[in-house]
């Protein structure tokens, strides 16, 4: 009798047991996932960064995560308006934009390397002159001190994040040599330059550096290192941030703690950016 | 010799075929022991090492410098330098996007009012003090003002080169934005507390501002000698001292802006070993040659 009870009570919780975590995926699948979603827009540079936090923050929380691109500026007013949580925003704030109800959390640093081959007697170029050469309007390695040949620029596809960069901040706007040639991953546009002497290309950074047989060339005396970058003083970089407008949901607020946290800085590692922490 | 025959005792038990018993009391344990091991990871982990720093752009050259050099020395810690404007570094304090500020003058006085009503306490640490100084275009023949001269042109009482020994013409006069550290300093040591800027001012950042004057045959500025590159921009004396060196530190140019870090009340670990770190450095960090050490936390203090 006794034993029996007994028995039917270690079921009873055993079952109970099980069901909890069930009951809890349950409830989380049924919250109103727009009502309860995070939702992020701006800068494209910064999409597939969040995308891959957002599934990182889904396992964690059980929030959905909706990504928008749109620009920063389209970010930072829809932040403004309440109409998204957080803002991702590839650049500073501009002082029209800071008052005290806009908090941007700094997340990664985002920079270029300009890059040649070893065998590239040029070492460093000024900002201006990278311009020229991209540009195509400087076309010839001899008009940089180098030797009589012509320089063969190499690039990413027009829409990887790298060419955007690329076009916003070190071409600021200027359009990119029509013989440019174009290969569709970093590694392809590396094996390019290792195989070809008077090749100059553009490629991003992670925390992990360069291979050690490419050589990136320093800008107005600046070399791109960890250091430089993260001082700020390497020109071709700019801060990534995750922006809050007023008192934020609390989800937002897990958000930019999980991008922030370690595991947050590797995901931004891992999509080719800088940690900041 | 040890460590080898250690290595090689691993392999040998690793190779030993295990029971089914064995491999899952592994698995419990590696399974119950993951989760405490990453939590011990997550918790003491990066931001004892890292320090973010935000605000002044008068600053921010210095700071970088500081900042790579501590890196340098310290492989494994992080010094992230922004500008953003002294005004942006007080608030990135409150709302602790950021550890330490850089600033080059008082908050302003919109700022003053957030900082107070937040009820936290900031302290401020003094670094140096930097020459500012009244600019215009280089064909101006205009070489000196008085600092009674400087107080009218900027108040817009007098709005006419004629007045000051130059062409007859208006006087363009460009200022920063309020939030602005050098502008609040210029503000509160030429125009006292009883003037403000005329309000015919042009309001602009500082490129801008050095842009335009540089453009502008009649526009006034003034910028701390530290934003002075290869500008051809005119620097005036006041009351016939040129700001330089000596003239800074015989204490005759006296329109200098204080370089100040500031901090929360209690700030991390990381803060204080970057600050320890500025302040043990003897030689001069700024290749300024107009910075002058802060005498006293007093001089500095609101």
């Amino acid at each position: 009798m006794n034993r029996r009870y007994l028995a039917g009570g270690l079921a009873a919780a055993l079952a109970g047991a099980a069901a909890y975590p069930i009951w809890q995926w349950v409830q989380i699948r049924r919250a109103p996932a727009r009502q309860n979603a995070l939702l992020i827009g701006g800068a494209s540079a910064m999409y597939e960064l969040n995308v891959a936090l957002g599934k990182e923050f889904e396992k964690q929380y059980g929030v959905q995560v909706i990504v928008e691109g749109g620009g920063s500026l389209q970010g930072l007013l829809a932040a403004k308006r309440r109409a998204i949580d957080i803002a991702a925003m590839a650049r500073d704030l501009q002082s029209t934009e800071a008052d005290p109800q806009t908090h941007n959390h700094l997340i990664a640093r985002d920079a270029i390397a300009i890059v040649v081959n070893t065998q590239c007697p040029v070492k460093q170029l000024r900002q201006q002159v990278v311009r020229d050469v991209l540009t195509g309007k400087i076309d010839n390695w001899k008009t940089l001190g180098g030797p009589d040949s012509p320089i063969e620029v190499v690039t990413r596809p027009r829409e990887s994040s790298t060419s955007r960069y690329v076009s916003e901040v070190v071409l600021a706007g200027d359009d990119l040599s029509l013989k440019a040639q174009v290969r569709k991953s970093r590694d392809e546009l590396l094996a390019f330059i290792r195989q070809t002497p008077n090749a100059i290309g553009c490629v991003a950074t992670d925390d992990g550096g360069l291979p050690s047989d490419i050589v990136s060339l320093e800008i107005d005396n600046i070399p791109m290192l960890r250091e430089t970058v993260l001082s700020g003083r390497y020109p071709y970089a700019r801060s990534l941030y995750l922006l809050t407008f007023g008192l934020a949901r609390p989800q937002a607020l897990d958000f930019i703690a999980l991008a922030e946290s370690p595991a947050g800085q590797a995901i931004v590692d891992r999509a080719g950016f800088i940690p900041v922490r | 010799m040890k460590l080898s025959e250690f290595n090689f005792a691993c392999h040998k038990r690793l190779a030993l075929p295990m029971d089914r018993g064995r491999i899952f009391r592994r698995a419990f344990l590696l399974a119950a022991l993951l989760p405490s091991i990453t939590c011990l990871a997550l918790t003491n982990d990066s931001p004892v090492r890292t320090v973010h720093i935000r605000g002044s752009k008068t600053f921010e050259t210095i700071v970088q410098s500081l900042a790579e050099q501590y890196m340098r020395s310290r492989p494994a810690s992080t010094v992230v330098v922004s500008g953003g404007g002294t005004s942006r570094g007080y608030l990135t304090l409150l709302d602790k996007t950021a550890d330490l500020a850089m600033v080059s003058g008082a908050p302003s006085e919109d700022t003053l009012d957030v900082v107070n009503r937040s009820g936290m306490k900031l302290v401020n640490v003094p670094f140096r003090r930097v020459a500012m100084a009244p600019v215009v275009h280089f064909s101006n023949p205009v070489n000196d003002l008085s600092a009674i001269q400087l107080r009218e042109v900027f108040s817009g009482r007098i709005n006419n080169w004629k007045a000051l020994g130059g062409k007859d013409a208006p006087i363009n006069v460009y200022i920063g934005p309020p939030e602005d550290g050098i502008t609040k300093t210029w503000s509160d040591t030429v125009l006292g507390g009883a003037d403000t800027f005329t309000p015919r001012a042009i309001n602009a950042e500082l490129a801008q501002r050095i842009a335009r004057v540089g453009a502008d045959p009649f526009g006034i500025t003034y910028l701390a000698t530290e934003s002075l590159k290869d500008q051809a921009l005119k620097v005036l004396s006041v009351d016939k001292v040129m700001a330089g060196a000596d003239s800074v530190r015989s204490g005759r140019y006296t329109l200098l802006a204080p370089l100040m870090f500031v901090t929360r009340e209690k700030p991390s670990a990381a803060v204080q070993n970057f600050l320890q770190f500025v302040n043990s450095l003897s030689a001069p960090i700024s290749n300024s040659v107009f910075a002058l050490p802060a005498t006293t936390a007093a001089s500095a203090a609101r």
